[in-house]
């Protein structure tokens, strides 16, 4: 049983143990993002929060502390410098865990650790691309492809100062999970941090608009020599893929070829023509014939 | 447990206790008294009956190869299992695990922090 048991043994003995989250935490408040196991990151993290805290508290008891846990000196004025003011109004929570599949060679989970508000946060960037694609799905519905390829997108700063305002349950032009993320990864930040995270939605939208295969549709290409081309744009090569605009079930993408079909996916049309079934018009046709011969 | 089956004159009562030594106490001869039986006799036990002696889990053999069909059909929950936490990554569209990163979006930037590592050195 492991009832209250609070920390992970890792199959090593005790020093072995601490010396390698020693490490760990050292190369985290070096590098502010690592991977790692997702075992280890947990521990990893309940750890670094509390060196974190040390740096916080700023006295020389906490950095005697310190330094006897870092294992690296020169982290020490960062520690007590930048990562105490990043984290000054932040009431704990100074790290963040990100699941990341499964390691080739033992299978074993792997996490990618990282300081909040780092200058690589993934959460900040990830948030950055939701809007972009959200932003672009929702013109993808109402504009044609080629008015959007010629006259772009409006940028997402509007979007982004409205829906900063806005609680989780309001409407906006966002769903309510993107909504929630944009405004967690701005909460403690500056304004230059926003212009930054506006500055990489845009990218994204303009990244996504150059890639031919992200819009859906029969685009008009000019040529070389002058004479108009039609190129269809928006192919599905991979199982499961979705496009800007485009509203389908994961499950069922993945499947590819193996799903189930849609219960209405041959229109009525298409039926008549291969014969499977015949449709009420015929019937009341051939009905209405025969009753007009035998009146005949 | 198979007995052993042993006639013998009341008189050897104090030897009929049906024990994991009688086989070897039988083998020694006793000499019959003279109002036993003519008909009596002492043997000593054969292979089948030692064999009787350990029980029938001990010996178990398979009786015919499992046919191909059967071996199969024992396989029948051995197969792989779909992984049903599918969804949509909110940043390209493509698919990915749930409560995980999305990895083509984290290659993507990963490949452009490394680009921006190798033009500031």
């Amino acid at each position: 049983m492991k009832h209250g048991v609070a920390f992970r043994k890792f199959s090593r003995t005790s020093s072995h143990r601490m010396l390698m989250l020693r490490n760990l935490v050292t190369s985290l408040l070096e590098h502010e993002q690592i991977k790692t196991t997702l075992p280890k990151a947990r521990d990893t993290a309940r750890l670094a929060e509390k060196i974190i805290t040390l740096g916080k508290k700023g006295t020389v008891p906490a950095y005697r502390q310190a330094q006897g846990f870092v294992l690296n000196q020169t982290l020490l004025p960062k520690l007590f410098g930048d990562l105490s003011r990043r984290y000054a109004k932040r009431l704990g929570g100074y790290t963040r865990i990100h699941k990341y599949g499964n390691r080739p060679g033992d299978n074993a989970p792997v996490a990618i650790l990282e300081l909040v508000d780092n200058p690589r946060d993934l959460k900040f960037e990830l948030a950055a691309r939701s809007i972009g694609y959200e932003l672009l799905s929702k013109e993808v519905q109402t504009q044609s492809h080629q008015h959007l390829l010629e006259s772009g997108l409006p940028s997402a700063e509007e979007t982004v100062e409205k829906e900063l305002l806005l609680g989780p349950d309001a409407r906006g032009s966002l769903r309510p999970y993107t909504r929630i993320n944009v405004q967690k990864v701005l909460k403690y930040r500056d304004e230059e941090a926003k212009k930054e995270f506006i500055r990489k939605a845009d990218d994204h939208v303009q990244t996504l608009m150059s890639d031919p295969n992200s819009l859906r549709g029969e685009v008009q290409v000019p040529s070389a020599d002058g004479k108009k081309e039609i190129a269809t744009f928006g192919r599905l090569d991979k199982a499961g893929k979705t496009l800007p605009g485009m509203v389908r079930g994961a499950m069922r993408l993945a499947k590819g070829a193996l799903a189930k079909p849609h219960w209405n996916s041959q229109p009525w049309r298409q039926r008549q023509k291969l014969g499977i079934d015949r449709s009420l018009v015929d019937l009341r046709s051939t009905l209405s014939s025969s009753a007009a011969q035998a009146d005949a | 447990m198979a007995a052993l089956a042993l006639r013998q004159a009341p008189s050897l009562s104090s030897f009929s206790r049906i024990s994991f030594l009688a086989p070897f106490l039988s083998s020694v001869s006793l000499v019959p008294s003279l109002f036993a039986p003519p008909s009596f006799r002492w043997t000593i036990p054969a292979l089948q009956s030692l064999l009787d002696l350990f029980p029938p889990f001990v010996l178990a053999v398979p009786k015919k190869k499992t046919s191909h069909s059967r071996k199969r059909m024992r396989s029948a929950n051995k197969g792989l299992k779909d992984k049903l936490n599918l969804v949509h990554c909110p940043g390209c569209g493509s698919p990915k695990l749930a409560h995980s990163l999305c990895p083509n979006c984290y290659s993507q930037l990963s490949r452009g922090w490394k680009q921006q590592m190798r033009e500031q050195l």
